[in-house]
């Protein structure tokens, strides 16, 4: 094998096959029933993918259906309304079944949120004909009862035949719902189907944001492990003269993209810049302090398994607020907006929720409860580093937006100018007290590479963003499929009271429904949907993301005093 | 033992449960839910079935003589609607009519339930000197002519209705006569005939059936009138085929690219505009039912009822229907042009209809056309597309002059042009992006996706921010810069489009209340139009009562209409 060939195959190994075979979900030892729905739903996803990858295709294929029975108007393929909603009841049905097995805590408000979803859309069946009583409503309301009873009788439940009949009444109910909608379309003046499934999957789009939240993440992970992999390589190079050549190529060209992105950002608004760069350091320091005792050894793997844990808990408080009222909303419809409890509890209480100013204070007090764990507890010194950033990050840019201005947004670019500062003054202090060498000088150009490819676009608009025609979503179906394949950790951990069966299925099942409105929001091609999505993976890019590749950083800069002492 | 193997089995084909229930689920979902999405399509009572393709709804053509002189210039159209709405266009007594006459088809033919409307509209040098509109049903292989319009309003009625060959007819001849109601009688013979060279005249039409016609209409006021013609019904879904030999006149389908430009570019003035005033009020000619903002040209505005499915056409001045056309495809939007209308349709098309009601030309776009998309002031004009897409074409012949993929859906698209120059702004999730017409693409961070944008004038837009707001000019570059609390003054003016140096918006009473000097002439119920100096509310601020509930606004050049949702209309112009 030639030196191109062997370094291709490094490269795939460390950046692709590695992280699939630990992050896949480990289906051996779990009984066959759990490998079928695992693996089946995941062919599903992945199939999914390449349908949001098409979407082009397939919207131009497909006849358009106007909708404006929400506030903006949108243009809905027939294949979108024939194709989502089945994949939607699938995920659906997976989610409950693997929901079942899991603890109360966990089990309990996805059971309700699956119940009040069904009772939603009965209700609009309802009110769409009050007169009707069709069979198909009828036989889709039993179903209902007979699945939430299956539900709530775990014992039952638990079993083949109970998760099997789950997904079959979940996916029956579905069909019914939306013939009984089409078939009251054909007289009504609006598509009533097209638009009972535009507030369904509204919903569920909510519902799924800790999934995209973490998808964000999931995509940072493939850039940091490329970075990583191009950082390490330089830091083993061997050649003479490459010694000399690549430090001072690397820091020249790391300074050059540096600047120009400084100027890029500086023509909007100096000010904020200034603020994010200072707030930015601040932060890193502290950082750098609590990361002082981190070994080389702990820097990667532990750091990525407690950032996707850390991503999963930090997600389900980011998106607290737009749950709980699109909840709200759902109990709303269910219980008939000009009733007693809408007007007066539901009603304030989606009111005090909508205000602009509540999910900046609950994600700024988040991000101060972290920075307070880092405080109080002592542990694997990165882990600390990765908490404190991503809080840090979490209550910078949420105070700053409670105060509206100056805008202090910490980001992957003011870590490689911080980076970028600090490694060039290190050198230069080497250099005029001559106690540089060449492995410091390639450790430290390792290091420039490492922030500066993360700070490259890819990191935060997704590799595939100019391949795929999804503009914004382009990062979050990247994170999803890398997600699917590597992001399987913590659900292939098993526990007594959540086994890794149910873990997994649910895993499944939350991928497949999350896919499931990427391409329900790529075929329909509706730009709020996209936004809400592509910022909510952004956000996980920018928080957990930005913190894991901080802890990276630290963990490899703690080695070069260390390889400073070597040389000696 | 086989007990052991059947419980085997059994306890396999419960761990493939989930999976099965996956699979067998999915094909009852398709059975049951898909199929009926696929097979409903649009709501019935919104369009019907056409089997007219979007292609060939519409027609024009030229009546020439034996002697190869060109008679009359005409358009054609034809679409089929339910009974209902094709009705509504008529008066009380027609309507009555023949819904007395498809009740009684209902008995004969359960699945009946829709009529055949055909529109003629004949040509002068600048106007449109006539209208002819045919309303029919088909059955049994023939056409029954119920009602004959001639410019809306002289009325025709068959009784029993007029039966024409289809090209399904398999009767070779026969004699008809009936009354004319109030007005005569007639008498209909109909003869199949062999094909002639006039088969060469009607280019790419297959498997056509030749009739002769003879038609005698004796009216009681001026005697008999006879109309011979010879019609060919072809396999073709054209239009109407039908009556294209008029007394030995050729009737010859008009290719579009006989439609040439005239002149690259007509820029209107638009800097001039410092008053408006009104002009009237046109109430519509029959129930109609307005979604879509109104186009306006230089002197025609142009409305889309959705129920009959008409395009109208009224004069700005006069407020008379010039001409209206029935529309095959479903439409999403109307954009003015210097001369005529644009018509974006859910069939991801745009067709361009002249103000004469020529059919000018049809191009298939990559996704459906984000509309309204404006007034134009030059035969250019740019539409975007939701495929994020923005596509500059010329009104005339449908020349592709610029095209640029953005990458995402824009929310806001504004179109800027000055002295022969455009420069087209599209704002989404990529930030603000702007083509121009030497196709030179430009993306600016400095307009964040969550900014808001507008029209300023002709030639500047605005960015505003919650940081403040900048103006660029028509070259995108930045001419002006305000913080707050100056953006208020701005943040003001947002939900207002400028016509020349005024500033134009629809309020409800309750903001017209608002304003003090108003106070006692605003009604809560009633909707207003507000015309101010552009940048400086309450200077020589003009107030106009409209009807009730909600109108829509479409700004000319020097020209403007507010449309209420049931069609009536009020115009306003520059003197």
């Amino acid at each position: 094998m030639n030196g191109l060939g062997r370094l291709l195959n490094d490269a795939f190994v460390i950046t692709i096959r590695n992280p699939i075979v630990g992050g896949f979900p480990r289906l051996k030892g779990l009984a066959t029933s759990v490998q079928v729905t695992v693996v089946g739903t995941l062919a599903l996803s992945l199939f999914t993918v390449v349908c949001v990858g098409l979407s082009g295709v397939l919207r131009s294929a497909s006849p358009l259906l106007r909708d404006e029975s929400l506030e903006a108007v949108v243009y809905v393929p027939t294949i979108a309304l024939a194709i989502v909603p089945l994949l939607t009841a699938i995920g659906l049905g997976v989610v409950i079944s693997g929901a079942i097995g899991a603890p109360p805590k966990i089990a309990h408000p996805v059971v309700g949120l699956y119940c009040l979803l069904f009772a939603a859309l009965a209700r609009f069946c309802r009110d769409a004909d009050p007169s009707s009583r069709t069979w198909q409503l009828v036989v889709a309301l039993t179903l209902g009862v007979l699945t939430t009873f299956a539900t709530a009788r775990r014992l039952v439940a638990a079993r083949d035949p109970g998760r099997a009949l789950v997904i079959f009444f979940t996916l029956v109910k579905m069909a019914l719902v939306m013939r009984f909608l089409t078939s009251l379309s054909s007289t009504a003046e609006v598509r009533l189907d097209l638009a009972v499934i535009r507030v369904i999957l509204q919903a569920i789009a909510l519902f799924c944001l800790p999934v995209v939240f973490v998808a964000g993440l999931d995509a940072a992970k493939f850039s940091i492990t490329v970075a990583n992999w191009a950082a390490e390589r330089v830091s083993r190079l061997q050649s003479r003269i490459a010694i000399g050549i690549v430090p001072l190529g690397v820091l020249t060209a790391g300074w050059a993209m540096a600047l120009a992105r400084i100027a890029t950002e500086t023509s909007v608004s100096v000010t904020s810049f200034g603020w994010s760069l200072t707030a930015g350091l601040v932060i890193f320091f502290v950082c750098w302090r609590v990361g002082n005792a981190a070994a080389r050894a702990e820097s990667d793997e532990t750091v990525v398994r407690s950032s996707q844990a850390l991503a999963v808990r930090v997600s389900a408080v980011v998106v607290a607020v737009p749950l709980v009222i699109q909840a709200l909303g759902l109990l709303e419809i269910v219980i008939g907006t000009s009733s007693y409890a809408s007007r007066n509890i539901i009603q304030p209480m989606s009111a005090f929720l909508q205000r602009d100013t509540l999910p900046p204070t609950v994600r700024a007090l988040l991000g101060a409860v972290l920075i307070i764990l880092v405080s109080k507890h002592s542990g694997n010194p990165l882990r600390r580093c990765l908490l404190f950033m991503t809080g840090g990050i979490l209550v910078t840019a949420n105070l700053s937006e409670l105060v509206s201005t100056p805008p202090v947004k910490v980001g992957v670019m003011h870590l490689d100018v911080i980076v970028l500062f600090a490694s060039t003054a290190y050198l230069v202090k080497l250099l005029i007290s001559r106690r540089l060498t060449r492995q410091i000088a390639l450790t430290v150009a390792g290091l420039v590479v490492l922030t500066g490819l993360a700070a490259q676009n890819s990191f935060s608009s997704g590799p595939l963003v100019a391949i795929l025609p999804l503009g914004g979503l382009g990062l979050l179906v990247f994170g999803l499929l890398w997600g699917a394949l590597t992001g399987a950790g913590d659900a292939n951990e098993s526990s007594h009271a959540f086994a890794s069966s149910s873990r997994l299925v649910l895993f499944a099942g939350y991928q497949l429904l999350t896919i499931a409105v990427v391409l329900w929001a790529t075929l329909l091609r509706e730009p709020r949907l996209t936004d809400q999505l592509a910022s909510s993976t952004a956000l996980g890019v920018r928080t957990v993301g930005v913190g894991l590749l901080v802890a990276i950083v630290i963990g490899h800069a703690r080695i070069i005093p260390k390889s400073e002492a070597f040389a000696r | 033992m086989f007990y052991y193997h059947i419980v085997s089995d059994r306890t396999r084909l419960l761990a493939w449960g989930p999976f099965l229930a996956m699979v067998i689920g999915s094909f009852a979902y398709w059975a049951v839910a898909v199929r009926g999405v696929m097979s409903e399509g649009v709501p019935s009572r919104l369009t019907g079935s056409d089997s007219t393709t979007a292609q060939t709804w519409m027609a024009n053509y030229q009546q020439i003589s034996a002697s190869g002189d060109v008679l009359a210039e005409v358009s054609l159209s034809e679409h089929r609607l339910p009974v209902g709405l094709v009705t509504v266009t008529l008066p009380v007594a027609l309507q009555e009519w023949i819904n007395s006459q498809t009740s009684a088809i209902d008995n004969r033919s359960p699945n009946f339930n829709e009529i055949s409307v055909s529109t003629l509209l004949i040509r002068g040098a600048n106007s449109v000197v006539g209208q002819v509109d045919e309303f029919s049903f088909r059955e049994g292989g023939f056409s029954h002519l119920l009602v004959t319009r001639f410019g809306g309003a002289s009325d025709l009625v068959y009784d029993p209705p007029l039966r024409y060959p289809t090209n399904e007819t398999s009767e070779t001849s026969w004699e008809e006569s009936g009354d004319i109601v109030g007005l005569g009688s007639y008498t209909l013979r109909v003869k199949a005939v062999e094909p002639t060279s006039r088969e060469h005249e009607l280019e790419g039409q297959v498997g056509c059936k030749y009739f002769e016609v003879l038609l005698d209409r004796d009216f009681h006021s001026v005697g008999v009138q006879t109309t011979n013609t010879v019609d060919s019904y072809c396999s073709d879904s054209l239009p109407v085929s039908s009556r294209d030999l008029v007394s030995g006149n050729v009737l010859k389908r008009l290719p579009p690219k006989e439609y040439q430009r005239t002149s690259t570019r007509v820029a209107a003035t638009t800097s001039d505009v410092t008053s408006l005033g009104f002009i009237g009020k046109t109430v519509p000619a029959w129930p109609m039912q307005v979604k879509f903002e109104p186009a306006v040209d230089k002197s025609q505005t142009y409305v889309f009822d959705s129920i009959s499915r008409r395009l109208v056409a009224y004069g700005i001045l006069d407020g008379l229907v010039k001409w209206s056309l029935a529309i095959s495809p479903q439409i999403v939007g109307l954009c003015g042009v210097p001369d005529g209308v644009v018509l974006a349709t859910l069939d991801r098309q745009v067709i361009a209809v002249s103000a004469l009601g020529e059919l000018r030309w049809a191009r298939s776009m990559g996704d459906v056309v984000f509309a309204p998309c404006g007034n134009f002031a030059f035969e250019s004009f740019s539409v975007a597309t939701v495929d994020g897409s923005i596509t500059s074409l010329s009104s005339v012949d449908g020349t592709l002059e610029a095209t640029a993929t953005l990458g995402f859906s824009p929310t806001t698209v504004v179109r800027l042009e000055s002295q022969g120059k455009w420069r087209v702004f599209a704002l989404g999730v990529g930030g603000l992006v702007s083509v121009a017409d030497d196709r030179s693409i430009t993306i600016t961070s400095e307009c964040p996706a969550d900014a808001n944008l507008f029209k300023w004038s002709s030639s500047a837009l605005v960015c505003l921010k919650s940081s403040g707001a900048q103006v660029f000019d028509l070259s995108g570059e930045t001419i002006e810069r305000f913080a707050p609390p100056e953006t208020d003054l701005i943040r003001s003016a947002l939900p207002a489009q400028p016509i020349g140096s005024m500033s134009v918006q629809i309020i409800d009473g309750e903001l017209c209340a608002s304003y003090s000097s108003f106070t006692q002439t605003c009604e809560k119920d009633h909707a207003y139009l507000l015309i101010e100096f552009r940048g400086e509310p309450g200077r020589e601020t003009q107030l106009w009562k409209l009807g009730l509930g909600s109108h829509l606004l479409s700004v000319g050049q020097r020209l403007l209409v507010a449309v209420n949702s049931a069609g009536e209309i009020w115009r306003f112009g520059s003197p």
